[in-house]
C-alpha cells in the first residue's frame, strides 16, 4: 500500500523561516513536556490495511466508525488454522499483509522464521492498560523490551456438555470413560488436542520425548474410542452440542455455551483441572507489513474499553484489561471468566508451549506432533 | 505449409495458456518434490527421501486406502444408478424427458455444502429418518450408525454425483441408434441381451468417463468425509493440506501430491481393464 505524497516547493522568506522555527521549537517543548509525562499520543494511521487472521478478529463492527474516521481500507482475508498465517507471510502472495494474529505458543518458531516486524511500547500506548502479565510476557515482549505482539485476547479450553443429557464430567481424563462411548466429539485442533492431553499426563509439552509422544497419542486414541466424530471446527461442534448428535467435547470453547442458549439448548462448560490450557491471541505486524502506522494504530484501539468490551461480549473470550472487566455488565458474560482473580489464575496454570521446529536429542519437534495427530485420525 | 503455420498460430494462445496454467504449477510440483525440504522453503540436495515417506509410511497407506475404498464404491454406486436414471430417460421417459433431466440439472444447483448439511439433518439422531422411524414404531431408539459413518459418506456423495454421470451416459445413449437395437431383437436377442452386446458396449465410453470423474472427486474429496464421516472419515488429500499449511514441508506435500496421481492412475487403469473384460468398453475405446 504505497501512498502518494504530492510535494509541492514554496521557497519562504527569512522572516516566514524564523516564525515557523518558533512554531517547531514550542512545539518540540511541548511533546517533550507530554513525553515527560509518560503519555504518548495514540497513533494514527490511514489508508489500505491488510488483515490476516480468523474471522471476527478484524472486528468488523466495532472498528466500523474509526474506519471512517481514519479513511482506513481494511482488507480482511481469514485463515482456517493458525499455520495458514506463516504459510502466507512467507510465500510471495504475502507481500503487503499488514496486520496477523497469533497463539501465544508459536511465539518463538514464528519470531524465528521471520513472521514478525516488532515495535515499542511508546508506539502502541494502550498496552499499558493490560494487566502486567501481558506487558511483561516472553510471547510477547522480547528481551531488548521490544513488542513482537500485543495481546488482546485469552481463554481457556473447556469441557462443553450438554447439561440435560449427562452428568458435568469431573476430569478430561473421565472422558476415557466408556459411559461416553458415542457421546463424544473431538475437534480438529491437533495443537490445542494435544496441549490438554499432555498436560493431563503430566507431560512437558515443549520438551517432550518420543516415548511421551506415544502416551500422549494412547489417550488421544482412548478418546477416539469413545468419539462420535471429529468436528472440522469449533462452529461444528456447536451444531453438534445443539442438535444432540453428541454430549460432551475435547476440547472445547466457553462461547459454545452462549452459541446453545441463543438456540434454547442447554450447553453448559466445565474447567477440568486435570488439564487446564490457557489460549492467548494476540495482534502483530507482519513482516510484510507497509502500513505501519494505521497497523500501530489498529493495536492501540485494539486495547480501549470499546473494543476490549466487544471482545468479550461479542466473541466471548475475555479481556485482557482489568479496567475493561470492570465493565462487563452481562452476568452470562462476566461469569465465563474469572476476571477478580486472575493473577492468582494464571500463576496456578502457566502457560504451555509447543515443541521446537527441529528437535535435539530424543525430543520430538511440532511436525511430530502433526504427525501423531494424523496417525490418531487414520487408526 | 502456409495452413500448418496457421494452425500453429492459432493454437499458440491456448497452448500458452495450458503451459501457464497447468504444465507450469504441475512442473514446480516435481521440482519440489525432490527437494530438500526446510520449514515454508526447499533447497539442495536433490532426494528421494520425500518419494519414500510418501510411498512407504503406514499411515498415509491407511489414508489411502479409505480414500480409493469412498472413491470407487461411490463412483461405482453412482455410474450404475446414474445408468439407470439415463435410460429412463433416453428409452422410457417420452414426453417427461426435458422435465426428467431439468430435475437432474437442478439437482446439480443446489450448494455442495448445503446438501452435506441436509444429509446431516436426514440421518441424524433426531433428523428426518429416525423421527419417521420412531414414529411409525419400527425402532425404539434412534439409529445411531446412519450418521458418522462410511455408508453416510458414500449415500451423500452418490446423491451429489448421481447428475454428473446421468447426464455423461444420457449423451451417449442419445447416440445409440434405435435401428441397431431393434437389429438386435430381430436377430433373437432379448432385452437383456440386446442391452449387454449392443447399448452398453456402445455408451461403455461415457460409463467410463462418468466413473473416472467421480472416482476423481469423491477419493481427493476430504471435506465431506470430515463432515459426515465420524472418526473415519479422515482421507488422503488432508495430508497434503497439512504438509503444505500446518507444516510448511512443501516437498513431502508435492510429493504426497504425486504419491495420490500415481495410485489413481493405477485405480483408474484397473478399472478400464475391468470394463474391457466384462465387455462394456470395446477394443480401441
Amino acid at each position: 500500500m504505497s501512498e502518494n505524497v504530492n510535494m509541492t516547493v514554496r521557497w519562504m522568506s527569512r522572516r516566514e523561516f524564523l516564525r515557523a522555527m518558533s512554531v517547531v521549537a514550542a512545539g518540540t517543548a511541548l511533546a517533550g513536556t507530554i513525553g515527560a509525562c509518560g503519555t504518548p499520543a495514540a497513533p494514527k494511521g490511514t489508508g489500505q490495511l491488510d488483515f490476516l487472521g480468523w474471522e471476527g478478529y478484524d472486528m468488523l463492527s466495532a472498528t466500523e466508525q474509526w474506519r471512517k474516521d481514519n479513511n482506513i481500507d481494511l482488507k480482511s482475508a481469514y485463515i482456517g488454522n493458525s499455520e495458514d498465517t506463516p504459510a502466507k507471510v512467507l510465500s510471495p502472495a504475502g507481500e503487503g499483509i499488514d496486520l496477523i494474529t497469533y497463539f501465544y505458543a508459536y511465539y518463538k518458531s514464528w519470531g524465528d522464521l521471520g513472521v514478525f516486524n516488532t515495535f515499542t511500547a511508546d508506539e502502541v500506548p494502550n498496552l499499558k492498560r493490560m494487566y502486567p502479565y501481558f506487558q511483561e510476557g516472553e510471547y510477547w515482549r522480547l528481551p531488548d523490551k521490544t513488542y513482537q505482539g500485543a495481546p488482546f485476547t485469552w481463554l481457556t479450553y473447556v469441557c462443553n456438555y450438554r447439561a440435560d443429557m449427562i452428568e458435568p464430567p469431573q476430569s478430561w481424563a473421565e472422558l476415557t470413560d466408556a459411559k461416553y462411548k458415542g457421546k463424544l466429539a473431538i475437534v480438529e485442533d491437533p495443537g490445542a488436542n494435544i496441549l490438554v492431553a499432555a498436560t493431563v499426563l503430566g507431560i512437558p509439552t515443549d520438551t517432550m520425548t518420543h516415548a511421551q509422544l506415544e502416551e500422549v497419542k494412547k489417550f488421544l486414541l482412548a478418546l477416539k474410542a469413545n468419539a462420535k466424530t471429529i468436528a472440522p471446527s469449533y462452529g461444528d461442534l456447536s451444531n453438534l452440542l445443539i442438535s444432540g448428535e453428541v454430549a460432551a467435547d475435547f476440547v472445547g470453547w466457553a462461547a459454545l455455551d452462549v452459541w446453545g442458549a441463543q438456540q434454547g439448548v442447554n450447553v453448559t462448560s466445565t474447567l477440568p483441572t486435570d488439564g487446564v490450557v490457557i489460549s492467548i491471541d494476540a495482534y502483530a505486524m507482519a513482516s510484510t507489513v507497509d502500513n505501519r502506522d494505521a497497523s500501530l494504530a489498529w493495536m492501540n484501539l485494539m486495547l480501549t474499553d470499546e473494543v476490549q468490551l466487544s471482545v468479550a461480549n461479542d466473541l466471548l473470550t475475555a479481556t485482557v484489561c482489568p479496567d475493561t472487566a470492570k465493565l462487563i455488565t452481562d452476568p452470562n458474560v462476566k461469569k465465563l471468566y474469572d476476571y477478580d482473580n486472575f493473577n492468582a489464575f494464571i500463576e496456578k496454570y502457566p502457560l504451555h508451549l509447543f515443541p521446537p521446529n527441529e528437535a535435539t536429542g530424543d525430543q520430538v519437534t511440532f511436525g511430530d506432533w502433526m504427525k501423531a495427530w494424523e496417525e490418531v485420525k487414520a487408526a | 505449409m502456409r495452413r500448418t503455420a496457421a494452425g500453429y498460430l492459432l493454437a499458440a494462445p491456448l497452448t500458452l495458456l495450458v503451459a501457464a496454467l497447468l504444465v507450469l504449477p504441475i512442473g514446480t510440483f516435481l521440482v519440489y518434490s525432490f527437494l530438500t525440504p526446510g520449514q515454508y522453503r526447499v533447497g539442495l540436495p536433490l532426494t528421494l527421501e520425500n518419494y519414500r515417506l510418501a510411498f512407504f509410511d503406514p499411515t498415509y497407506a491407511k489414508l489411502m486406502l479409505n480414500s480409493v475404498r469412498i472413491g470407487l464404491v461411490t463412483a461405482a454406486v453412482s455410474t450404475v444408478m446414474g445408468y439407470i436414471l439415463a435410460y429412463y430417460a433416453s428409452f422410457q421417459a417420452g414426453k417427461v424427458k426435458m422435465a426428467v433431466l431439468a430435475l437432474t440439472v437442478i439437482s446439480i444447483l443446489g450448494g455442495y455444502l448445503v446438501r452435506i448439511y441436509a444429509w446431516r439433518i436426514v440421518l441424524g439422531t433426531e433428523g428426518v429418518l429416525n423421527s419417521a422411524l420412531g414414529a411409525l414404531g419400527l425402532t425404539s431408539n434412534p439409529l445411531q450408525f446412519l450418521l458418522f459413518s462410511r455408508s453416510a459418506v458414500v449415500l451423500a456423495l452418490v446423491n451429489i454425483y448421481i447428475p454428473f454421470t446421468a447426464l455423461t451416459v444420457f449423451a451417449a445413449l442419445e447416440n445409440v441408434g434405435r435401428d441397431v437395437i431393434e437389429a438386435a431383437r430381430d436377430l433373437g436377442a432379448g432385452p437383456l441381451r440386446a442391452f449387454a452386446r449392443v447399448v452398453l458396449p456402445l455408451t461403455g465410453r461415457a460409463v467410463f468417463t462418468g466413473f473416472l470423474f467421480v472416482f476423481l472427486l469423491t477419493a481427493a474429496d476430504y471435506v465431506t468425509p470430515q463432515l459426515i464421516g465420524g472418526t473415519s472419515g479422515a482421507m488422503i488429500g488432508v495430508v497434503v493440506y497439512d504438509q503444505f499449511v500446518r507444516l510448511g514441508n512443501w516437498a513431502l506435500g508435492a510429493a504426497l501430491s504425486f504419491y495420490i496421481v500415481i495410485v489413481f492412475a493405477a485405480v483408474l487403469a484397473t478399472s478400464w481393464l475391468a470394463l474391457r473384460a466384462f465387455g462394456v468398453l470395446r477394443r480401441g475405446a
